[in-house]
Formats: structure tokens, sequence, C-alpha cells
């Protein structure tokens, strides 16, 4: 009960994607049941992010514009976190209890 | 929606996939793999114990005349064609969103037919649409069809199951509903053509599905008995010793075996980035996880077929048959790593698809009042229960292997040989399940 005052954890992801290339790809991450996960994402080009969670979900990337997607995810799991158009994966995140 | 193929929807399906196994769980299923082994090889009867001619515990006669009865068969015949049009339906018609066909393609005729077969028998054969097409047409007056090549033997169908797990695995969509679609128009009428040209025999060598339920059934408490025809229950380890061996026997079980090993594999960063540095198309990307596909298999074959041969005493047409004697013993492997692998797939996606199929075409049906069903994720929310019974099934499957492994080589091998002759084959199984529990522990 020390922590009472602590602001809760959060996993932050930033995303580059410039000429094509993505920064990260298939990073590991860490996260826990509902905890807020936020990906901030700058992008030269259009694409959809693709959160392959229970249930999936999928947000709209715009190009020039500093966008930023939160989520949280209940079912623990391997979540791969992935760029449609680009067919990359940014990253897995391991979504424990 | 756009029309370029997302590269890691898992298996097709989509959402998450199984937290890897810890460390520790990894570590205790291996020393009980190799300890068990060894005391199996040192310890165990000398004799051979297990023979597939042995009787069972018979079941009340009226077990055999209620399965064996004309009106159950066309029941079940009936059942398989109506389910086939429902899921027909709804590939036509369905949206490509959640369309639940990729569920029952990849969870139910998949995993879901292992554990149905395991369960009660080889079920394929009862409620295979394409076969119950064909026994019509038989009752039409067509002619018989000029039998079936003994050369061929199991090829046929293990060209089928690779061509499954390379749409599910190494195809650059493998989610797309118009690849499942042409995967099974295919199917169909593949299937359909070989048993017209060459006869019923056709569907138990050819039919994917059918020699997979098959092998899968081998390991099943349930079994007819071999003289009297009649169902009884009786030791899987004289079961498994029925299994055909035909040409292509030992790689259709690799081909399982090693499928399911490139599936946790090619979920590997170190892969994932070692296919995006090289491959930069859809296609160079798909040939490459074709490539790793088929060198799976081809391991699996190549150290199964190297390790029964590893024998002293035996002159060369022997060593020859002796991967094909000994290949009953691949399938509690194959089994236990399948379970281990897609439980959760079976368990989870099996409701989902389940649900999905109350409601095929998004109208708002609501077919035997599944549609407001919730998927219970069970194993998904207790992953430290789930990694225990993959590790159980792993090592459960390793141990039944090696029983079945070590009795074989009492039968097979000659005295004086027996010991050594099993050592390079109980290795090999060592091998595969230390892999398979290092792929679920996640590399």
């Amino acid at each position: 009960m020390q922590n009472q005052q602590a602001p809760p954890n959060r996993l932050n992801i930033e995303v580059t994607i410039k000429g094509g290339n993505v920064d990260p790809t298939n990073a590991q991450l860490q996260a826990k049941v509902k905890e807020p996960i936020v990906v901030r994402v700058t992008s030269d080009v259009a694409d959809e992010l693709h959160v392959h969670s229970t249930p999936d979900h999928t947000f709209k990337i715009e190009p020039n514009k500093a966008m930023q997607f939160q989520f949280s995810i209940d079912v623990p799991g391997n979540v791969d976190i992935e760029l449609h158009q680009l067919n990359k994966v940014v990253a897995t995140v391991s979504v424990q209890p | 929606m756009s029309d370029r193929p997302a590269a890691v929807l898992a298996h097709g399906l989509g959402g998450s996939t199984d937290l890897p196994i810890p460390y520790a769980y990894a570590l205790i299923g291996a020393a009980w793999a190799l300890t068990f082994t060894f005391a199996v090889v040192a310890f165990a009867w000398k004799k051979p114990r297990f023979d597939p001619g042995k009787d069972g515990r018979a079941l009340p006669q009226w077990v055999t005349s209620v399965v064996d009865a004309t009106a159950v068969r066309w029941a079940l015949a009936l059942a398989g064609l109506l389910f086939a049009g429902w899921v027909a339906m709804a590939a036509m018609f369905g949206k490509p969103e959640n369309n639940p066909v990729a569920g029952v393609f990849y969870v139910l005729m998949w995993i879901g037919l292992v554990a149905a077969s395991l369960a009660i028998g080889p079920i394929w054969r009862a409620v295979s649409p394409v076969r119950s097409v064909y026994r019509l047409l038989r009752m039409a007056r067509m002619p018989a069809g000029l039998g079936y090549p003994r050369r061929l033997g199991y090829w046929p169908a293990v060209f089928g199951l690779f061509a499954f797990v390379w749409l599910e695995l190494a195809s650059p969509d493998p989610g797309s509903l118009g690849a499942i679609k042409l995967w099974l128009c295919a199917y169909i009428v593949i299937t359909l053509t070989g048993a017209i040209v060459c006869g019923d025999r056709w569907f138990g060598r050819a039919d994917p599905f059918e020699a997979y339920s098959v092998v899968a059934s081998r390991f099943s408490l349930f079994r007819r008995n071999p003289n009297s025809g009649r169902i009884e229950i009786g030791n899987p380890f004289d079961h498994l010793l029925s299994l055909p061996v035909r040409p292509g026997t030992v790689t259709m079980l690799a081909v399982l075996l090693g499928s399911t090993a490139f599936d946790s594999f090619s979920a590997s960063p170190d892969w994932r980035n070692f296919v995006d540095h090289y491959a930069h198309s859809v296609a160079a990307q798909s040939a490459m996880r074709t490539v790793g596909l088929l060198v799976f298999g081809a391991v699996v074959v190549t150290t199964f077929s190297l390790a029964a041969r590893a024998t002293g005493g035996v002159d060369r047409a022997t060593k020859r048959k002796l991967p094909g004697l000994m290949a009953h013993s691949l399938i509690p492997i194959v089994l236990g790593y399948m379970f281990a692998h897609y439980l959760s797939y079976l368990v989870e996606r099996g409701q989902q698809t389940i649900i999905g199929l109350a409601d095929p075409l998004g109208h708002g049906w609501n077919l035997l009042g599944l549609g407001g069903a919730q998927v219970n994720y069970v194993l998904s929310l207790h992953p430290s229960v789930l990694a225990t019974i993959k590790v159980c099934c792993v090592v459960g499957g390793h141990v039944a292997g090696v029983i079945a492994a070590h009795d074989r080589a009492l039968r097979v091998l000659p005295s004086g040989y027996q010991l050594t002759g099993q050592l390079a084959t109980m290795l090999v199984m060592v091998g595969y399940t230390f892999t398979g529990l290092y792929l679920l522990f996640g590399g």
C-alpha cells in the first residue's frame, strides 16, 4: 500500500515512419493487463495501425501529423502491433496478468 | 478495407497469441523428459508387450450396432453436408471482416478435428461432405473407379497437408477469405475427382483431413476389434501399432510436427528481423517462409529416418523399412505438441467461431441462442495454468512416444542390438521435445 499516490504505470511506444522505414521494428515490450498503452506515431505516409489483441484494435494513421492512440488490453497474451500497409511489425507486447 | 496482406495475422485469425511459458517450466519439463527417456531405455521391459491384435475390453453390442446403423451413418453424413452448406453460405455471402469461415478452417478443421478423432475415432470418415457426395454419386450408378495406385501411398495427403500449413503459415495473406475459399474449392475438386477416378480408397490416402483424422485416432482409447469389428476400449499403445505403414507415412507426421514447430519459430523476433532484412516484397517474404516450412519438415524426416536406421545387426532391406516401422511412435509426440501449441486456439477461437456461425452474414441472427454469447478466455486469463498444461502435453507426448518406440525396437531389432539400436531414436525424440519446449518458452 506504499504506492497509493504513484501514478499508474503505462507503456509508451514512439513510432517513426519516414521514407518507408519504420522505427522500431519487432521490438519486445512488456505490459500489464488493463494498463494504458500509448502509441505516438509520426509518419510521412498514411497507414493503418493494427493491434492484434483480443479483441483487435485498428487506428488510422494520417501523414505529417503527430498522432497518439491509447488503448488497454484485457486478455493476457502476446500482442503484435503492426503497420498494415508497410507490412511491418512495430512491436510485440507481452501482456501479463 | 485495403487489399494489402497482413503478414502477421496469427494463423489468419487475428487476436493475440499465447504468452511464452516461463523458463522454469521449460527446464522442469525438459529434465523430466530426459530422465524418463533413459529410465525407459535402461529399466523398462525387455520383451515386447504391445500388439495390435490384442483384444481390448469390448463395449456392449448395442454401441457397435448404433455406430454402424445405416440411419446413423446417413444422419452424420447429412449433418456434415448441412454444416458444409452453412459454411459455404458464410463464405459466399458473409462479410470479409470477422467471417467465421477462417475459424472453421484453421481451428475446427485443424485442431478441432484432431481432438474429436483422438476422443472418439476417425470421425472425418463419417462426416466428410465430399465422401457423402461420392456415396450419392455411387448410388446413382456411377462406376467404382480404376483403383488406387499402391505406390502413391500417403503422398497425396502429404501434399494436401502441406498445402494447408502453407496457407496458414507461409502464404502472403492467411486471413484472406478469398484464399481460403480458393483452397477449399481446390480441395473439393481434387478430392472428388480423385475418388471418381481411383475409387473410394482415394479418401483414406489422399484427403488430408481424413489421413490426419486417422493418424490422431490411432492413439484413441476406442477402436474396432480387428477380428470381430466390435467397438472396444483398449490400450492406446496397442492401437498405435495399427497405423498403416505406406509410402509417405513418416513424411506426413513430419509435416505435422515440423509445421507446428515452425509456427512457434516464425513468431520469434530474430526470424522476423531476418525476413524483414532480406525480403522486401510480400512474395519474397512468402517464399522465405515457404523455405522455412520445408526446412522444418525436412529436418524432422531426415533426423527421424536416420535415427531409426542407426542400428547394427540388420541387413539393408530391413534398415530401409525401420523408419516406417517406428513411425507410429511419432503420433503421441505430434499430438502432445499440437495440443500444447493450439489448445488455447481450440478453446477460445473455437468458441468465437461457433458464436460467429450463429450469425454468419451479420444480419443479427441468433441460431441456437448463441448470437449474444461471449467468449470465455479461461486459458488466456490463467497463463500459469495454460503453461502447466502445455508442458504436460509436450512431456506426456514425449513419454508416450518413447514407450512406443522402445517396445517397437524390442520387436523389430535383433537381440544384442535392441538397446543400442534404439538410442539414436530416443536422442532424436529428446531433441524434438527440447526444441518444442524451447520454442514454447519463446527462445
